[in-house]
Parts: structure tokens; sequence; C-alpha cells
């Protein structure tokens, strides 16, 4: 979203203005005068950066990158279909994406505007090592994992491109 | 087979639910969890530099009005006050950002608990415009995060029906207490000196309030004085003591209000005669955020 600040405003009082009562005009007002927008996103920045940071450290995992990074936690990929069908929310199987996305784009019932946008939107689910089985083969590093407590939803996977709406649509049909 | 579309243009509610509403664990389970809502600190004395008290009167009674106006459910202003008073115990933050701050809270308490959400155009329209959108998206993201995403903080809302179906009232009050007590409730949320109460004792105390202020404790003796604080302190846990001095905590929150509201009211007439203006503030009864405190008798 680029909006422009002042073309946005014009925009929002056009479609708004209506739902603002007379009083409305009282209680619409700045409080502590000018907000200074260059600070506010260095503030924005400092403090996303810092709990980017803290969540790569508790998990050391590169959430940006999407990549583990070295930690006491061993990370494996999975591929979709190996986790419950609950945690499906994708219709595009890596091997598959593309095929997948060009039926797509041609019977247009696909959310994505362009095929190149589609490619990236495959799930990547992630798990760690001892807590889900996963066949020999796909391992990439070898087992372990400090158990510290009981395991929450979020220790098993992660979302990290589009999440979709419709779970119809499993993967490996 | 006809297809019937009963989907109107009204607001989806909950009807109030029996299995949670009249069994005892809800409650005992909600008392067990509220603490760990508060914030972890009288954050202007060892957090906030810039901001002070007043400035926090400021942005709540703001985000009342904006809730009022938007006819918000009643959960929405006090939660998002929890969310506010949560962020500024851990983050130290400017006096300029906090109205932004106001309503990226309101922004979250009202997806939490609303079918139809306040959306961050409106919120950003409401601050005059000194905020944009883009802004208000961004730091919802840094509020989540400092917050842990533990966004179903328990508030004094959550008591009220627990508390009231355990007191003998009349049937045909049962409303206009709960919209008092709701009254009460929001008053206590703009006022920092309850910020650090656990919501049960700010229901318990607002329901006492609301009780005495009605003067429907003449007409029941189980509710006179004494025996009516004793029976609410039995029912949340609370000291009797501690009880007390919140209600009076609460009453006096009322009458500086009521004082406050008179002298503005008075003000305006002066200013306009009589203008359009009084009449818009006679309007706003019909919101269910309730702020107006002014027809309530002690």
């Amino acid at each position: 979203m680029s909006v422009t600040p002042a073309a946005c405003d014009v925009g929002l009082l056009d479609r708004q203005e209506e739902d603002f009562k007379p009083q409305a005009a009282v209680i619409r007002r700045n409080l502590f005068g000018p907000v200074d927008h260059q600070q506010l996103q260095q503030d924005f920045q400092r403090l996303f950066c810092m709990s980017v940071e803290n969540a790569k450290q508790r998990w050391n995992f590169d959430f940006q990158r999407d990549q583990p990074v070295p930690g006491c936690l061993e990370w494996e990929k999975l591929r979709c279909q190996d986790v419950p069908a609950f945690y499906h929310s994708c219709v595009v199987r890596p091997g598959m994406a593309k095929q997948v996305v060009e039926a797509a784009a041609g019977g247009g019932s696909c959310a994505c505007s362009s095929p190149a946008k589609a490619t990236e939107k495959y799930l990547e689910l992630w798990t760690r090592g001892t807590l889900r089985g996963t066949k020999p083969e796909k391992r990439k590093a070898g087992l372990l994992g400090v158990k510290r407590r009981q395991a929450n939803i979020t220790d098993f996977f992660r979302v990290s491109k589009r999440r979709f709406l419709h779970h119809k649509a499993s993967p490996g049909q | 087979m006809e297809l019937l579309c009963l989907e109107m243009d009204t607001i989806v509610r909950a009807r109030p639910d029996p299995n949670l509403l009249y069994d005892d664990r809800v409650l005992q389970s909600l008392l067990t969890i509220e603490e760990r809502f508060l914030p972890q600190c009288s954050y202007f004395k060892c957090i906030q530099k810039d901001i002070q008290p007043f400035m926090r009167r400021m942005v709540a009674t703001w985000m009342l009005e904006v809730c009022e106006e938007q006819k918000c459910e009643e959960e929405v202003f006090p939660l998002a006050m929890n969310y506010l008073d949560r962020f500024l115990a851990v983050v130290p933050t400017r006096k300029c950002n906090l109205q932004l701050l106001g309503a990226v809270c309101m922004f979250l308490a009202s997806k939490l608990k609303e079918t139809r959400p306040l959306t961050a155009e409106k919120l950003c329209i409401y601050t005059d415009n000194s905020i944009r959108p883009q802004e208000l998206l961004e730091w919802e993201l840094v509020v989540l995060g400092k917050l842990k995403w533990n966004l179903a903080a328990v508030t004094p809302n959550d008591f009220i029906e627990h508390i009231m179906r355990k007191l003998p009232l009349p049937e045909d009050k049962l409303d206009l207490i709960r919209k008092h007590v709701q009254t009460f409730i929001a008053l206590c949320a703009t006022d920092f000196n309850f910020a650090m109460s656990p919501p049960s004792m700010i229901a318990t105390g607002s329901v006492a309030a609301a009780i005495c202020g009605l003067q429907l404790n003449s007409t029941n003796r189980s509710l006179w004085g004494d025996n009516l604080t004793e029976l609410l302190a039995k029912i949340t846990n609370t000291e009797v003591d501690v009880l007390k001095e919140c209600q009076e905590q609460i009453e006096r929150v009322l009458m500086n209000n009521l004082r406050e509201g008179r002298r503005q009211q008075q003000k305006q007439q002066q200013q306009e005669q009589g203008g359009p203006r009084s009449k818009a503030l006679d309007d706003q009864d019909q919101s269910s955020t309730p702020t107006d405190v002014r027809d309530i008798n002690l």
C-alpha cells in the first residue's frame, strides 16, 4: 500500500464523512501536537528489530531469511503432507508449484495476482526434529533439541508466506 | 427448497451463555488468572519520562469518546486501556506518540471483541489525521509483540454477571444496574489509580457503588450497607476493608467527574448560549459505552 498521505486523507473523507456526526468533530482531535513521522518510523524500526531479534534468539531461527541459525534447537524441513491436515493452509505443494500456479492463473481461481507472486506462496512447515517423526532421508540435521517445557503449536510450524482461507484444496491430491 | 437470507444490517451478538455464567468454576478461573494481565509496574515512577498521569487521562477520555461515538461494545474501552497500561509499563514512550498508542489499543481491543471492528482509517481520522493508517498497522505489530500476543485479558466487565446473579436484586432494575456498573468501570479505566487494581475488585466496587447510588439497598434488608459489602467481598474473595476503600474511591472519582462535567457544561453554555453543541451532548446516551455519568444520582 503506497498511497500518499494527502491522497489517502481525501479519499477517506469522501468515503467516511457520513459516519461522522456533529459531535464527532469535537472528538476528532489531535491531543499532543504534531507527530514527528520520521522519529516515529525510527522508533518503530528500533522496536520492531528488537522483537525480531528476540524471536530469533528464542527460537534460533532467522524469521526474516526463513532460515535456522545455530542454537539449541534443531530445525527440520517437512513437506506439507507430512504434517496433520489441520496445519495445511496452502493449495500449492513445493514440487508442483509451477503446474498448479499455471492452472490457477488460467482458471482465475487463484487469489494471487501474478504467477511470480504465487510461486512464493507455498507453505514451508518447519518442525523440531525430536518432536515430529520424519523420514530419515529428509533429515538435514541430527536429533536433539532441548526439551524445556510442554510444546506449543507454534513450536511445530510457522507459516512463512501467505495464508489461504479455504482449506478444501489441500495438497497431495 | 427455498433459501432464506435473513442477514440484516445489525450487529451480531452472542447471547449470554448460562453454561458460563452459572458455573462457579468460571468465576474461580477468572479470579485465578486475572493477575496475569495487570501492568508490571506503576510506570509513571519507573519507566516513563515524557508521559505524565494527566496525559493518560487525556488519551483515556479521548478513547472513551471514540468508543462511545462508534457504539463499541462495553468491554472494548476497558480492554484497550489494559493494553495501553501494559505497553506503557514496559516501553518508554514519547508524549507525541501516546495518541497513536491509544488508537492502536482500541484497534486491537475492537478486533478481539466486536463483530464489526473499528477500521484503521476511522481511527486515524479521530486523531485528526495526525497519524497514518500505515503507522497504525506497524505499531499494531509492536504492541502485539510487547503484550506477547496475550490479548484476551480479564476485564472488570467479565465479572459483572457473575456478581450480579448472586445478589438479591429486583428483576426490573437489572438493566439499569448493569448500565451504571459499566459506567463506573469505564470511569475507573480512565483513572490511573485503578490501573494496578485487580479487575474483580473494580467490578465488585462498581457494583457496590451502583447499588448504593441507586439506593436499592433501602428496599432490601440484605442489601443494606455492611451486609452488601460483606456479601460482595465473599463473592470475589476480596477483603472487606479493601472493597470499602475501593468503593469510596470510585465514588470520589465520580464526584470529581461530575463536577468537571458541570464546569465544562457551564463553560459551553456561556460560550455558545445553547447552540447546537448542547443538543449533541444530550444525544450521547444512546451509545452502549456509557460515559454519561450525569444521570447517576448519589
